[in-house]
Parts: C-alpha cells; structure tokens; sequence
C-alpha cells in the first residue's frame, strides 16, 4: 500500500500542533542563558500561579523522592536546580496536553518517564542521559505524537490498531504502512517545533527504531527509549491495549544497559511504580 | 513460565514458582550434558546464560504473577 500522507503535507494542511505555553517558553531560554539569575526564573514560574502549583504538587510526589517538602517556587530552585525545575516545568505542561487523553496512554507515558528514571539512577555516568529528571522527560514525551494522530488520523488510527491486532505487527510498523510515518516523526516534529534540544527530538524520533535518527550521536538515547517501552510493555503497561512490542536485540548495547545492573533496575523500578498513579492524580487535579 | 533460548545454545525452560524477593522465586531448568537429567538454579545464577531481553521478560512475569506493584497479572495466570 502506498503511504497516504506526505508529513509535511498533512503538518501544512491538516494537524495543528499546540505551541509551548509562553510561560514555559520563557523559563527555557532563561534557563539555558548562562548569565540567568536563579530568582529570575521562580519569579517567571510564580507569575503563573496554576503552572507554579501544578509544578510544586508534582516535586512533592513520590516520583520524585525528595525528603523534605517543598513549598515555594523560590525553595525549588534553590534545592534542585534549575535544569530540574526546566524538567518539573515541563512534565507539568506535556501532563496538561496528556492529562485528558486515555488512562492507558497516560499510563504508559509516565511509566516509561519512571524506568528512564530508574535506567539513569543505577546506570549512572555510562548512561546516554545528563540526569534522572531529563531522562523522565524523555520517557513522558516519547509517544507524545500518538495524541495528534489519533486527534486528527481518527479513523487512520483506528485501522492501525485494527492492522496490528490482525496481523500481529508491531503499532508504528502499522503506522507506517496506513498513515505514511509513524508516531515518532510527529512527535520529533513537535518537539522541533517547541524548540526542545536535539537529544529529545532524535530520541522521540527513533525510540521504535534507532536507524531513524538524523543525528547519530542520539541513537544511544533512542535506544534507552526503546528498552524503557519494552520494560513497560512486558509489564502489561502497554500505550495501546494487546500491543505488539519489538525491541531490536542491539539496543541494550546501544543504550549502555548493562546486563548485571538490570535486576537492580528493575527491583527499584518495581518499588517505584506505585508512585505512577500519585502522580498521574496529580496531573489530573 | 515457558521455554527459554540459551546464550550458549541450549534451549531450557524458566519456572516461576515465588516472587521476587524469594531468591528461588524463578528457577532456570536446562538439560544437563548426562542424557536424561537436567540441571537447575536460581535465576540470579544463571543470568550469565540469558539475554537482557529474556531477563527483562522473566523478571516482568514473575512481577505480575506473584508481586505487589499492582501490575496486571498475565493473562495465563487469570485464566
């Protein structure tokens, strides 16, 4: 079958992607300013009262682990950084755009935002992530192009889920075949269009498949990606219920998992878990 | 749980008979070099002879058939 859809094409004329809340657009460019004040940025988030108390519930979950409560903007800045207040910002933001969609997709997303976490914790400095809080980022984002596709490709969607069901192929592979690309190239194009740094956009782009990727040098995050869905799928934390799930053999290695760190990942990221549906109430609040 | 390829070759069998925290919880079952038996140990010690994609499956499972993080249970387990 020949693919139905040009992206740029359908990108032009038929799918609307949102643009990134101005408040959050700001906190980004101050961030990566390297002459921004650390107030300057609390002062920005508290001018924006629902994303400042969205962002403070978020740090207080579980998810997060922190041993003692934080309260003010000021305080979050203070305690953990700016990157990681940059991280809970925007996890608070990608949770309003999610927070509506269906319980399994949201499940999955934030799941897969916890076995990152949990991948980079125990896996350290070998891993292809700069911190715990940026890899759950990644794990929340990386199928964040479905929600379009299935917005505007409704009855595209429909025969995918349908095709892979049937034939026992793996989503995207469906994707492919019915739309013309897959979930990933959308979902890079938002994170493109949100001016997110490369090593979002390429691991969104290639987390089914790392050959995918423009930019070599994130295959190994695309692949972190891929394992972190296979976790959360094998789990029966599926995005879509029954699933196909395909993970290329050489993405552990691509990814720096190292075979006698995986029972400690994952013990810990059992222990973890309950702390998802925390933190889903959370967004849904 | 179900028939397992092994790294050096053999094809042997997981069995989940506890959680995780039980150190026999899971169990590797191989045939032995002497016709007819078969050799078994606990799946940290084997771990050498599976693939990480094979360790990950086993660990999930006996996650959902005897653990308490909530997951669902597989399906061969509710029957």
């Amino acid at each position: 079958m020949d693919p139905r859809y040009d992206i740029d094409v359908l990108l032009d004329e038929v799918v609307t992607l949102p643009s990134l809340p101005g408040t959050v657009a700001e906190i980004m460019r101050l961030v990566n300013d390297p002459n921004c004040p650390l107030l300057s940025v609390a002062k920005v988030l508290a001018a924006d009262p629902p994303l400042a108390m969205k962002t403070l519930r978020l740090v207080n979950t579980a998810f997060y682990g922190l041993q003692q409560k934080v309260s003010t903007i000021e305080h979050a800045v203070a305690l953990l950084g700016l990157k990681v207040v940059e991280n809970l910002v925007f996890t608070a933001t990608v949770f309003d755009i999610m927070a509506g969609d269906v319980d399994v997709f949201f499940r999955h997303s934030v799941s897969c935002g916890l076995a990152m976490q949990v991948f980079a914790e125990i896996g350290g400095a070998d891993m292809p992530v700069s911190s715990s809080a940026e890899a759950s980022v990644h794990g929340l984002l990386h199928d964040i192009g479905k929600i379009f596709l299935k917005e505007f490709l409704p009855e595209e969607m429909a025969l995918v889920k349908e095709t892979s069901r049937t034939r026992g192929i793996c989503w995207e592979k469906a994707e492919r075949e019915i739309i013309g690309f897959d979930h990933g190239e959308i979902g890079a194009r938002l994170a493109q269009k949100w001016k997110l740094p490369a090593h979002f956009v390429e691991g969104i782009r290639g987390h089914h498949d790392m050959a995918r990727c423009e930019q070599a040098e994130y295959r190994p995050v695309a692949a972190m990606l891929g394992v972190a869905d296979y976790v959360c799928c094998q789990c029966g934390i599926t995005a879509e219920e029954g699933a196909v799930v395909h993970l290329d053999a050489a993405a552990w290695a691509e990814a720096h998992i190292e075979k006698a760190h995986l029972p400690t990942m994952m013990n810990l990221f059992f222990e973890k878990l309950p702390s998802v549906d925390e933190l889903i109430n959370c967004a849904r609040e | 749980m179900g028939a397992l390829a092994f790294l050096d070759g053999r094809q042997g069998n997981v069995v989940l008979v506890g959680a995780r925290d039980n150190p026999k919880g899971a169990v590797l079952v191989i045939p032995s070099e002497v016709a007819g038996e078969v050799e078994t140990f606990p799946l940290d010690a084997g771990i050498r002879y599976l693939s990480e994609g094979a360790i990950v499956d086993v660990l999930c499972m006996q996650a959902r058939a005897f653990g308490s993080s909530g997951l669902k249970p597989p399906a061969e387990a509710t029957g």
